[in-house]
């Protein structure tokens, strides 16, 4: 396993790098879709219905049924990951972000809209820092299950450490689908601790 | 007489939807520099009373007027700012220190760095917030430190009126009667207008120069604590106060309501008679004239002149009415 490493590295580097960038890029375009929608659903009620029901739907297709439906559209590769991707984490973006907004203590915006803050004050200084951890909560989730799901994105010639996995498989190098495993999970634990410290922080400021 | 600070002219406020008419033909004057507290039980319309001077809700019919303005006229962020305003949650801000609590509006209106802190020495000390408690963070406080925190963030930037809804509600009893004594000394320095709800008659009673009883989103009497205790306009406002109890009304009376007047004889500033303030209490001057073994008080104003006498007799006053009232019940 090693000895592929040494002899491989460049190309092992190169998937990981590969698949970092196109798991952060799809949560980060995820996270700015799902903050729209949610701020949709928090101000005007009647859209939170539609747009759960929506994320719902979107969730329970299956992957590799995903796939299919989006090829025909946006062709074999990494949009179609992306795609995919983004389309996943609306489930849990704009349910955390929602949620995160909706647990604001009501007595301190109360407070904060009768002494004068208006509306943008109020946002900026008041429900975003309020809200940052349950928000910062989500991406972590939504991170985690990206970079795991991200292997899939192999399948349709998008690249990344699943490349390893299904060309390792279909070749019998098990040497290979082991760094492929290895990676990908490695991945998953560092995105998730370098989130964990995030929200601990912002958590820490409003209740320390 | 004063100038008038708000006044309520034929308010109505009905919430959409409910239908609950939360306030009724409200006609209300609050003095400018005087403390008027609004009291009754829950759901009686008092918050919303309060709400409806600094625009968190607006009239359905009549207006409120802030010093002759018709508040509806008035640009309400601009309103607001002028206008403190303390909950019974406190409504801090968790994620910020005490200090950046209490400057919340300095740093909205951009005072420099030397006269926001400046502005937070003061306050703290008005509020007697211990200065070691200044980068400390609000949810490490106390209940009472809180409401403290509230006061001062609410005093901010020199406010003509303060609203308090229940700001003592949830605070232990001794607590709240430190607070409430100091809030009393506060506003006897600061000449703020202050309207302040609760549902503790005894509270009305200690702090408001008039009380105003609500029920169902009407006003039933507004008066003072001599009136709303010994002259009830109504058989609901008889009921609400009458804690049959002489001496919780002693305790809301004060001295210059219940005396005589000086007479024609006029009062000699060497008599012996034990001295009393004009603005302590019933319950207290009685104390006073138990221990001194005489038989009448010389009532003195701020600055030690006679203005009045008190004597046993003034008190067979206050418990006659209180009986007669009790004896038609
Ligand atoms: N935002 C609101 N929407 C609908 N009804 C309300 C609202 N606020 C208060 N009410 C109703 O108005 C009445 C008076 O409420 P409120 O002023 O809060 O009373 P209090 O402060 O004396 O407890 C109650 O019947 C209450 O249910
Ligand atoms: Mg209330």
């Amino acid at each position: 396993m090693i000895r592929y490493m040494t002899k491989h590295y460049d190309k092992l580097l190169g998937l990981l790098a590969e698949h970092m960038w196109m798991s952060a890029a799809a949560v980060g375009i995820a996270f700015a879709i799902a903050f729209a929608a949610a701020m949709l659903m928090y101000r005007r009620k009647e859209f939170a219905l539609p747009v759960n029901v929506l994320c719902n739907t979107v969730y329970a297709i299956p992957t590799l049924a995903l796939f299919s439906i989006l090829i025909p559209i946006t062709g074999l590769g990494k949009t179609t990951a992306i795609v995919t991707m983004v389309l996943y984490n609306q489930f849990i973006l704009t349910k955390s972000i929602c949620s995160a907004f909706e647990t604001i203590d009501q007595s301190v915006l109360e407070a904060a809209d009768a002494i004068g803050l208006d509306g943008w004050q109020t946002y900026c200084s008041v429900k975003a820092p309020l809200a940052l951890p349950l928000m910062l909560n989500g991406v972590k989730l939504a991170l985690s299950s990206t970079v795991a799901g991200a292997t899939l994105a192999a399948l349709i010639g998008a690249g990344g450490l699943g490349e390893l996995i299904f060309n390792g498989l279909s070749m019998k190098n098990y040497n290979q689908v082991a760094w492929g495993v290895v990676l990908s999970s490695l991945c998953a634990f560092a995105a998730n601790h370098v989130m964990q410290w995030m929200e601990d922080r912002a958590l820490d400021r409003i209740q320390g | 007489m004063a100038k008038t600070a708000i006044e309520f002219i034929h308010v109505h406020k009905t919430f959409p939807g409910s239908g609950v008419e939360a306030a009724k033909d409200v006609n209300l004057r609050i003095e400018e520099g005087s403390i008027v507290t609004v009291l009754g039980t829950s759901g009686s319309g008092k918050t919303t009373l309060l709400k409806l001077i600094n625009r968190i809700y607006d009239c359905t019919q009549g207006r409120v007027e802030y010093f002759g303005k018709d508040v509806a006229t008035l640009p309400v962020v601009a309103l607001r700012r002028q206008i403190g305003y303390v909950i019974q949650q406190s409504g801090l801000f968790p994620h910020w220190t005490v200090e950046r609590n209490i400057a919340t509006l300095p740093h909205i209106l951009k005072w420099d760095k030397g006269r926001i802190d400046k502005r937070v020495d003061e306050l703290m000390a008005l509020v007697r917030l211990d200065p070691e408690c200044r980068m400390r963070s609000v949810r490490k406080l106390s209940g009472g430190q809180q409401q403290r925190v509230g006061l001062a963030r609410a005093l901010a930037v020199n406010p003509s009126v303060i609203l308090m809804d229940e700001p003592f509600g949830a605070i232990d009893a001794i607590t709240r009667e430190e607070l409430q004594d100091e809030l009393l000394a506060l506003q006897t320095r600061l000449k703020i207008t202050i309207v302040f709800v609760t549902h503790s008659i005894r509270e009305a009673l200690k702090l408001g120069h008039k009380i105003v009883v609500m029920d169902k989103g009407e006003i039933r009497q507004a008066d003072t604590a001599y009136n709303i205790l010994l002259k009830p306009a109504n058989e609901f406002v008889r009921r609400f106060v009458s804690s049959d109890d002489f001496y919780e009304a002693l305790r809301a009376l004060r001295v210059s309501e219940c005396m005589d007047d000086l007479g024609r004889a006029g009062g000699d500033p060497r008599s012996s008679a034990p001295k009393i303030d004009r603005d302590a209490t019933m319950g207290d001057a009685l104390q006073t004239l138990i221990r001194s073994g005489q038989s009448r008080l010389m009532v003195i104003d701020a600055e030690g002149g006679p203005v009045g006498e008190l004597t046993f007799d003034s008190y067979r006053g206050v418990a006659a009415r209180s009986e007669k009232d009790c004896g038609t019940a």
